[in-house]
């Protein structure tokens, strides 16, 4: 475990120098990131500009959801990214190099890379929850932030989890872009109160693509809203949960992938 | 220790492929109702390298090559047949075996791309828990035997093809693996490059008495580092042994070629056989062991005034050609 983590900040190290390296691109893709998440949150206000309330919360309250789905996102996005590469790496032969290494090959995918184009989500995320938290009385001290924290990760290993077991499944199609597109348009739908939404939805973000333990659910056990709190303090078991069922499955698609006659 | 440090017995890979029929209507079906085809990329392959051992491997494209190395990595389980690597089965435990070879893939880096070369160093140093005086001393070694200080701190993508395969042999061989793989280490090296891997090579298996498989189409790169051949067709194992045996076993051919002043009568001498010949030029091949280099060159000599004369010795690549008899898939 230990080596592991010295490994993982070694990485992350790497990583970032390999970014440094290209600058001008990094400060440009950040900057039209920026705006474009910053006109997104503007939306919810523009909502909230016509609109009181939307399912019964508002306009603060709505922020800290959307914003809270946002960081999230962006944790995922910018560190553990590179599952979406695992049917090129299938595809161009680049797992064989990795598999000759005596380092769990999903840590060297994880770990390997730091994506560039994201920092403004995880601005935008940060300010907008700090904003809201602070109108609700969420961020008064250190313990509601680590709390935070701690949903932000499990946020972001459910993020991981969806990622990885629709790219695991390139072992068999050889590339998974269609069904990895749709985990990624799915996750639009998370940043809003899922009680706007019918069931069938309901249930799809909770128990089939449990994106709602990455916003909502959280957000209403920092709430107090008894309807919904329980989910939400369950957050993390639901990340640790989730990501070992998409860790087992990555290595049953990684068996086939070595195995016999396939 | 045992001597024997690989032992590979009837090992068999199949793959399954897909077909598609042709046009869109067959991708149609192909999609609904996919028909697959075995093949058999090594079909029962046999054989032993011992502790220290320098081995080439050579065989034409599709012939098992990649398959092997493979499953010697690790990275493949066997359809059939079992392999050990250093008493272990390197797919079962890939992770153990992982840390105690090397594998060098020719055109393909293993080291971080926008970063220097120290960086991918200091990595992998952690990677593969080589303590630090080992390492010291390692990269010591290579900045000696493959010029490593010209390049140290130069990010990988800006290096030329020839130094970054200096770069990568060094990174394979820095945390000592007793095993060491090499695919085509050379393709698309220019001569000089070609020439510094091969020193390495030799160097590298000489001093540190590293194992090397060294899986090549240039055979030249076999002549100095690899006393012992394996070749692979069509996934079984053709020949295993010195390379000095099948030049001997198959080397007795000689080939003749005299430039002609003039025209000259039909040549003729018991055991010559005459590839060609015409206004200006004579071809003849024979076998040395039934008759005499000197006896030959004597009568073509005779039989016409000569311009020029070449003696050509069958060589590796020549005999490899004729094994394989023009025998392609």
């Amino acid at each position: 475990m230990l080596r592991h983590i010295i490994l993982y900040g070694l990485y992350l190290r790497a990583n970032w120098l390999s970014l440094m390296q290209y600058r001008l691109d990094f400060a440009v893709k950040n900057i039209s990131g920026l705006t474009l998440n910053l006109v997104l949150v503007a939306g919810v206000g523009i909502i909230f500009s016509r609109v009181g309330e939307i399912g019964g919360w508002s306009f603060h309250q709505v922020l800290f959801i959307y914003a809270l789905g946002m960081v999230c996102r962006a944790v995922w996005h910018l560190l553990w990214v590179d599952t979406l590469s695992i049917g090129l790496l299938v595809r161009r032969g680049g797992l064989d190099r990795l598999l000759v290494r005596p380092l769990n090959p999903l840590f060297q995918i994880m770990a390997g890379y730091l994506d560039d184009d994201d920092w403004g989500e995880l601005l935008v995320g940060l300010v907008g929850l700090t904003v809201a938290g602070r109108e609700l009385g969420l961020v008064e001290h250190g313990g509601q932030v680590l709390l935070l924290g701690l949903f932000v990760l499990s946020g972001a290993l459910i993020y991981s989890a969806i990622h990885l077991a629709a790219n695991t499944t390139a072992f068999w199609l050889v590339s998974a872009r269609s069904l990895d597109l749709l985990a990624w348009e799915l996750d639009n739908f998370s940043r809003y109160p899922l009680n706007i939404f019918g069931t069938g939805i309901r249930f799809l973000l909770t128990w089939v693509v449990p994106y709602g333990f990455a916003g909502f659910y959280p957000a209403m056990a920092v709430f107090g809203e008894t309807r919904w709190a329980l989910l939400g303090w369950a957050t993390a078991l639901v990340g640790l949960g989730a990501f070992a069922l998409a860790y087992r499955f990555w290595l049953y698609g990684l068996a086939s992938y070595q195995g016999t006659g396939t | 220790m045992p001597s024997c440090l690989i032992e590979a017995h009837d090992l068999t890979r199949e793959f399954r492929v897909a077909e598609t029929p042709e046009g869109f209507l067959g991708g149609l079906r192909g999609f609904l109702k996919p028909r697959y085809r075995l093949v058999q990329a090594l079909a029962g392959a046999s054989f032993r390298i011992d502790r220290g051992e320098a081995v080439g491997y050579i065989g034409l494209n599709g012939a098992g090559k990649s398959t092997t190395i493979k499953l010697l990595c690790g990275i493949l389980a066997p359809t059939r047949g079992r392999v050990t690597v250093a008493g272990i089965d390197p797919h079962r435990r890939r992770l153990e075996n992982a840390g105690r070879i090397g594998l060098v893939v020719g055109q393909r880096t293993q080291l971080w791309w926008d970063l220097p070369v120290r960086e991918s160093f200091q990595l992998l140093r952690r990677v593969y828990r080589v303590p630090l005086a080992a390492y010291r001393a390692n990269v010591a070694l290579f900045h000696d035997l493959l010029d490593l200080g010209s390049i140290w701190n130069t990010p990988v993508r800006l290096l030329s093809l020839g130094q970054r395969m200096r770069a990568d042999l060094a990174a394979v061989f820095l945390h000592d693996p007793p095993m060491v793989y090499l695919d085509e280490p050379t393709i698309g090296l220019d001569v000089l490059a070609k020439a510094a891997v091969r020193q390495f090579l030799k160097e590298i298996n000489r001093t540190r008495g590293v194992t090397l498989l060294l899986a090549t189409h240039d055979l030249r790169d076999l002549a100095l580092t690899c006393p012992r051949v394996l070749m692979v067709h069509r996934g079984r194992i053709l020949y295993d042994g010195g390379q000095e045996e099948l030049l001997g076993r198959y080397g007795q051919e000689v080939q003749v070629v005299a430039e002609l002043e003039r025209q000259a009568p039909p040549f003729t001498l018991p055991g010559v056989s005459v590839l060609r010949q015409d206004a200006g030029r004579l071809e003849v091949v024979f076998n040395r062991r039934s008759v005499p280099v000197a006896a030959v060159l004597a009568a073509v000599t005779e039989s016409c005034p000569v311009r020029d004369l070449s003696v050509r010795e069958a060589d590796l690549e020549s005999i490899v050609q004729r094994l394989y008899g023009g025998d392609r898939r």
